[in-house]
């Protein structure tokens, strides 16, 4: 073997003990080398950047570095919901993180006041990982709003008006190469953190999957039918869960705009358990009504039960009927809110 | 030993070792460039995603630092304890007590370094390069150095992170090396990252490294403290590089390549043997061995000091402590601007523990945390402090725990530095709280909606909250010249000495206002009344008003145009001083409109008597 | 070549060396090897010092007096602190209080700059006798301390306080960084909706620790801010840290101190009553010798509470029940009693007066 280091030796002889002393040393040497090395031979870990990523783009996997009896940790009890993917280069979450109301913002930041305006039950995440490039991954954060009124709202509140549809769910759109879609009382969105062009047709499939695995309530649309459709503008159902109109005795309720003789007007519907629950509402709407402004107008017309009332500058009718409780919202003038009132209550059926 | 000098031999006969490359030198020359090897990957893999996804690298990458017996010493002398592990030092430590200075020879990565630089770049050869290896009295000067610093340690102020070898190389290719390299090879390192001072921390390394030109392992004998320290127990081995007389034909062929400069051609220093084995390959007669327990009159047991200069580097330890003490930089007299990691031990614990490795400052996964400077005074130069215009404290990280092998920076759970589960009775660690200067700050001082820092805020509630309010805009103080039930026209008030208004132009529907602006006319009349309205929309001179004036303006009242949006405060009981307001905030520059202090830090509330925390009602949640 | 061969002996004496040098360094390590990583860290579970009741060793019988009441002319102040300490125990006098070898921190207002007459400061006269009393009973050491917020020195000898301190064999103990130590005053962080605002604090704790019997000496003065300085503000003196952000709420503070505080007994000082302008004075014209009474009056109390509220209603001619910080000190203390610590806290003095616990002496 040629001199290490193109250095020549002065000294000839190399006697067996100082070979043996070598050799043990390089074994010792190999040792250490190989302990340092092996802990790489088993991969990284997945699942833990799956737990604890945040937003495409930030440092992953925090829950390695939170430790034992980290946060994250406590989540991942429980069942795995999620399907394959359905594409071959994608595998489903090894693991699934269930976070309830009250730590729904270790994942979601502020967000999480979105949610539980909304009454989010509990919210399921996990991560599809490709199979051969660890930076490209599709987040899934699978809500279950527990109410499907809840859900729409939900969904009607985060999509852009001018959103592609995707047929997926009871109703869905894509941006970004991210799908988002509502059914029964369920909100999943499905956001790949890789190019659009591909990914985004990996997120639709599995989107696709997830949203046969969710019951579609029977009948969980019951709004539109209620609102009238004549004059309704396009797309202005909104559906509002808490606080609605900054009153805080009213909540769940559909609201839409009209087009009302050359004007715009804004029609709400709430739906109650039963008479007496709308009933009550109403009663409460009217005293709101004597102690922040006043009751200006009661339909004479004693088989219907509206009124009409201005506080702060505004004028609202109001009517119940049998479980519903709906009217007009912001008039600007009276006798506007009169008639569109009193066309509203005779356009539902009893 | 004999009288009569032998007859030399001609000594420069080679031999060309085929069947002889296990040597020791082979060996040696193997381990040094393995360790530096793994020097470089411990470094270099010192990252938060690396560290995620191999859980058990933690455990590695500081491992060089916890086997320095110095810093172990070191922290045992301030701290009166051995964090964790820094036990492994013994591993060093007790084979240095009967081998001597073998750590130099075969483990230093720096000294690997130092050795690599003077034998690539050396030049020297033949006698020039053995004289190059004489042993001088200025390597005496490290033991100086040691001493000073263990005087200081015994005080409590930790310096041997300063010129310990292995902080000191750690630092650098943290600090300096990795970073330079990483900015055109990002995608190997990962990105591209700041450092401040940096150039400062590279360019001394390069001194010292070049300095091998002029002085072979220049660092090593003169400067080292480890070196020292090592040197000093080096008194009690057991074995030593022995020069039988009788062999020997003192032909200086052995210090050619001595590294320590420990003068195997006379007595053998023990201080200064680097255990390499260079003087046994370059004698030619075999004169020299590696002896068990041999003859004491060979060898210079105990390193060359000067008594006086002892007393003066002890006395220069001494006085430091106080030096720097009295300056209060870390007490009463604190800069606002040390804000520590989370997980950070209260600020005097801290500066006896930190070492100045940078191995935290690397691991920090958005590059908050800096070398410091001024920030933290004369004691906590180079030690890690957040500067929130380059980053902010991620929430769920904590990381920079994970790698300090000293125990500054605390080993936390994410939950406790969260105040969550078991630790929400203590609440969260606050690293400082946030302030507005309000000078600055966009809605306040210049009428332009921002709330960037509500936002980002992380915390859960928000500890930046916005309340709406209302202001005049620049020239909006107009007068009323004609009014309707929901609109009112207006003029710029008349010139002095004269009733009608002058005309005025606004852009149309310029204060329709938007989601996050809303637009308002306070209406004010003659006999003082009042009268606000939202404004809907405009024409060149007409505002049109949502709903109805209670009372019309009367021509000649006054109309204030006023702006009401979000305008943000800190809830001081919330912030935990993560500094990603300051980070986000769009007014950049020195002050930002909004920023952190060290003001109601966490980490020293138990420390009442250091002063550093003012106001409870900064530092505690109220009920 | 000599014979290089070793000796056994020789073995062990070169070898031992190393031997001694490992197995010293090997048991150093294990010995201080901190495998947690925050030994000697202090954290919110520390074990932290308590402050003593120096009350309950006190053998104070039902049937004594709890407020003294002594009214007289300023031409015999020995006659009065001596007629309103004996009053609260006839036979026995201060000796009920203080026994032989007691040491006894006796706390003056000495918070102010000021000169004596100016009734920012504990009368040093009042004091002068406090302390002949307490050598009288054989006390082995009379401590004198106070931490004001200006210059210890300039206000200790400018109140004329060190002046008697020193003439009566008293050691004036001033405030310095080593005195200071952290107490629990409660277990846990206070609740400020709940009238809290202690939990642990810095305090002067030196001449606290070293004391086996409290003399709180007050003097009586109007308070900008909280109504009136008393025996309970008194106690305030004894903070150390950045004390004064209690005053954001200053009743919370001052019903702590009476919690955290259970003297042997309090001294009212109404020779020099500051009768509008506290705490701070600065005119004559402020000050009122005995306040409403007209004469100087001195009130000595095992009840702090009740002491305060009695010289609030005579001295400063005030309606007690509009005190809040009374109130809520006699809440305080009574969840105190109720796990069965001894001592007392009973702003109703009329209750007192009624059960003839009050004694009265005009001299």
């Amino acid at each position: 073997m040629p001199t290490l280091f193109a250095r020549r030796y002065r000294r000839a002889y190399v006697g067996p003990l100082e070979k043996a002393l070598g050799v043990l040393i390089f074994v010792a040497l190999a040792a250490l080398v190989a302990a340092f090395v092996g802990q790489f031979l088993t991969g990284p870990r997945p699942s833990a950047i799956a737990q604890g990523s945040m937003e495409p783009g930030e440092a992953a996997g925090v829950t390695a570095i939170a430790g034992k009896g980290s946060a994250a940790d406590a989540e991942t009890a429980g069942p795995n919901p999620f399907p394959d993917a359905g594409a071959a280069d994608w595998k489903a979450p090894a693991q699934a993180s269930h976070y309830t109301p009250d730590n729904l913002y270790m994942k979601i930041d502020g967000r999480a006041d979105l949610y539980l305006q909304y009454h989010v039950v509990a919210m399921t995440f996990g991560t599809y990982a490709h199979a051969s490039d660890p930076q490209r991954t599709i987040d899934v954060y699978w809500y279950d709003l527990g109410q499907p009124d809840n859900a729409q709202g939900i969904y009607r509140t985060e999509a852009p008006p001018d959103a592609t549809a995707v047929p997926v769910g009871r109703q869905g759109y894509q941006g970004g190469g991210a799908v988002f879609f509502v059914k029964g009382s369920h909100y999943v969105q499905v956001l790949p953190t890789g190019p659009d062009e591909s990914d985004g047709a990996a997120a639709l499939t599995i989107a696709g999957k997830i949203a046969q695995l969710i019951q579609d309530a029977a009948g969980d649309e019951w709004a539109p039918k209620v609102l009238p459709a004549k004059g309704r503008v396009e797309g202005s159902i909104e559906f509002a869960a808490s606080d609605v109109f900054d009153l805080d005795f009213l909540a769940n309720v559909y609201t839409a705009d009209y087009e009302h003789e050359g004007g715009r007007i804004k029609l709400f519907i709430h739906r109650a358990e039963n008479d007496a629950a709308a009933a009550a509402v109403f009663e409460k709407y009217k005293e709101f009504f004597g102690e922040f402004g006043k009751i200006i107008w009661t339909d004479p017309d004693t088989s219907r039960c509206i009124v009409a009332g201005e506080a702060s500058d505004v004028i609202d009718a109001v009517f119940v009927k049998g479980r519903y409780l709906g009217g007009v919202s912001a008039a600007d003038d009276l006798e506007t809110a009169k008639k569109a009132a009193r066309e509203f209550y005779d356009a539902i059926a009893p | 030993m004999s009288e009569t000098p032998k007859q030399r031999s001609p000594v420069t006969e080679f031999h060309e070792s085929h069947g002889n490359w296990l040597r020791i030198t082979t060996v040696r020359i193997i381990v040094q460039t393995t360790m530096f090897a793994l020097f470089l990957s411990f470094v270099a893999l010192t990252t938060f995603a690396k560290l995620d996804q191999y859980p058990t690298l933690r455990h590695w990458v500081s491992k060089i630092l916890e086997v320095d017996p110095l810093v172990s010493i070191a922290t045992a002398l301030t701290t009166h304890t051995i964090y964790k592990g820094l036990l492994w030092s013994l591993l060093i430590l007790i084979p240095t007590l009967f081998i001597g200075r073998f750590f130099c020879g075969w483990i230093c990565p720096y000294g690997a370094l130092h050795h690599f630089v003077g034998w690539a770049f050396g030049g020297l050869k033949g006698k020039r390069k053995a004289d190059a290896n004489r042993y001088r009295p200025m390597f005496a000067f490290k033991y100086y150095v040691l001493l000073a610093m263990l005087v200081l340690a015994i005080f409590g102020s930790l310096q041997i992170g300063l010129l310990d070898p292995i902080c000191l190389v750690y630092r650098s290719f943290t600090g300096s090396v990795l970073p330079a390299l990483n900015m055109p090879v990002q995608s190997i390192f990962g990105d591209y990252r700041l450092h401040q001072g940096g150039w400062f921390i590279g360019a001394l390394l390069f001194f010292f490294v070049a300095m091998n030109l002029v002085i072979p392992r220049f660092f090593c004998r003169v400067l080292c403290p480890l070196g020292a320290l090592m040197g000093f127990l080096s008194r009690f081995a057991w074995w030593r590089i022995e020069r039988n007389c009788d062999l020997c034909d003192y032909c200086n062929q052995c210090p050619t390549s001595c590294e320590g400069a420990c003068e195997p051609d006379k007595e053998l220093r023990r201080s200064e043997c680097f255990v390499c084995f260079n003087c046994i390959e370059d004698c030619p007669t075999g004169a020299l061995t590696f002896a068990f327990l041999p003859p004491k009159d060979h060898e210079v047991t105990s390193p060359d000091v000067r008594r006086r200069s002892v007393v003066v580097a002890a006395l220069a330890g001494l006085a430091l402590y106080p030096f720097a003490r009295s300056s209060a930089g870390s007490t009463r007299n604190f800069s606002a601007k040390c804000i520590r990691p989370p997980g950070s031990t209260e600020e005097l614990e801290f500066l006896s523990r930190c070492i100045k490795c940078g191995q935290c400052i690397r691991v920090c996964p958005t590059n908050v945390l800096q070398p410091a400077w001024s920030e933290a005074g004369v004691e906590g130069l180079w030690t890690p402090v957040m500067n929130f215009r380059i980053g902010h404290c991620q929430l769920h990280c904590t990381a920079c725990g994970q790698v300090c092998p000293t125990g500054a920076i605390q080993r936390i759970s994410v939950e406790e530095k969260l105040g969550l589960g078991e630790f929400a009775d203590r609440g969260p660690i606050k690293l400082g709280t946030a302030h507005f200067d309000t000078g600055r700050c966009l809605p306040y001082s210049k009428n332009i909606p921002c709330v960037v820092c509500e936002e980002v805020c992380p915390t859960s509630p928000k500890a930046i909250y916005t309340e709406r309010q209302m202001r005049t805009i620049r020239d909006g103080k107009k007068t009323v010249t004609a009014s309707t039930d929901s609109t009112v026209t207006l003029g710029d008030p008349p010139l002095a000495g004269q009733t009608l208004a002058q005309p005025t132009t606004f852009p149309p529907d310029r204060f329709r206002g938007d989601e996050t602006t809303l637009c308002y006319v306070l209406i004010r009349h003659p006999d003082g009344m009042t009268e606000t309205q939202r404004i809907l929309g405009n024409d060149a001179r007409t505002l049109r008003i949502e709903g109805r004036f209670a009372r019309a303006p009367e021509t000649g009242s006054t109309a204030t145009i006023k702006l009401e949006y979000k305008v943000p405060s800190v809830d001081t009981r919330l912030c935990i001083g993560c500094g990603l307001c300051e980070r986000e905030c769009p007014v950049v520059g020195d002050r930002r409109a909004v920023y952190v202090t060290a003001e109601g830090e966490s980490r020293s509330q138990y420390y009442g008597e250091r002063d550093r925390n003012r106001s409870l009602r900064l530092l505690k949640s109220e009920g | 070549m000599t014979d290089t061969r070793l000796t056994r002996r020789e073995l062990l004496q070169r070898g031992a060396g190393a031997v001694i040098a490992a197995g010293l360094a090997a048991a150093g390590g294990y010995a201080l090897y901190d495998p947690k990583g925050n030994r000697g860290l202090r954290t919110a579970n520390d074990a932290a010092l308590k402050l003593k009741n120096y009350f309950a060793d006190i053998d104070f019988p039902a049937s004594s007096p709890r407020l003294s009441i002594a009214t007289g002319g300023p031409e015999s102040m020995e006659k009065l602190v001596r007629a309103a300490i004996g009053g609260l125990d006839p036979s026995q006098g201060i000796k009920r209080f203080i026994a032989k070898g007691d040491v006894v921190l006796i706390k003056p207002n000495v918070g102010f700059d000021r000169a004596p007459h100016l009734g920012a400061t504990t009368n040093p006269e009042v004091l002068r006798w406090t302390i002949r009393l307490c050598n009288e009973a054989g006390a082995g050491r009379v401590i004198i301390a106070d931490n004001p917020i200006e210059s210890p020195d300039a206000c200790f000898s400018k109140s004329g306080i060190k002046e008697i301190a020193d003439a009566e064999g008293a050691k004036v103990m001033l405030p310095a960084e080593n005195t200071f130590a952290t107490l629990a005053i409660r277990d846990r962080a206070p609740d400020p909706t709940r009238g809290e605002a202690l939990g642990r604090w810095q305090l002067f704790h030196r001449p606290l620790a070293d004391a086996t019997k409290v003399i709180g000496l007050a003097p009586i003065k109007d308070h900008n801010l909280c109504g009136a300085s008393m025996n309970l503000k008194n106690w305030y003196g004894l903070l150390g840290g950045r004390r004064n952000q209690f005053h954001q709420a200053i009743h919370n503070i001052i019903s702590d101190l009476g919690l955290m505080m259970s003297p042997t007994l309090v001294i009212a000082d109404g020779t020099r009553v500051m009768m509008r302008n506290g705490p701070t004075g600065g005119r004559t014209t402020d000050v009122k010798p005995g306040g409403e009474i007209g004469r100087p009056t001195i009130v000595a109390s095992v009840d702090p509470v009740a002491c305060d509220a009695w010289c609030y209603q005579h001295l400063l001619g005030r309606d007690p029940a509009k005190l809040a910080y009374l109130e809520m000190a006699q809440r305080k203390i009574a969840e105190q009693t109720a796990t069965g610590v001894k001592r007392l806290g009973e702003r109703d003095w009329q209750a007192y007066e009624r059960a003839g616990l009050i004694a009265k002496a005009v001299l």
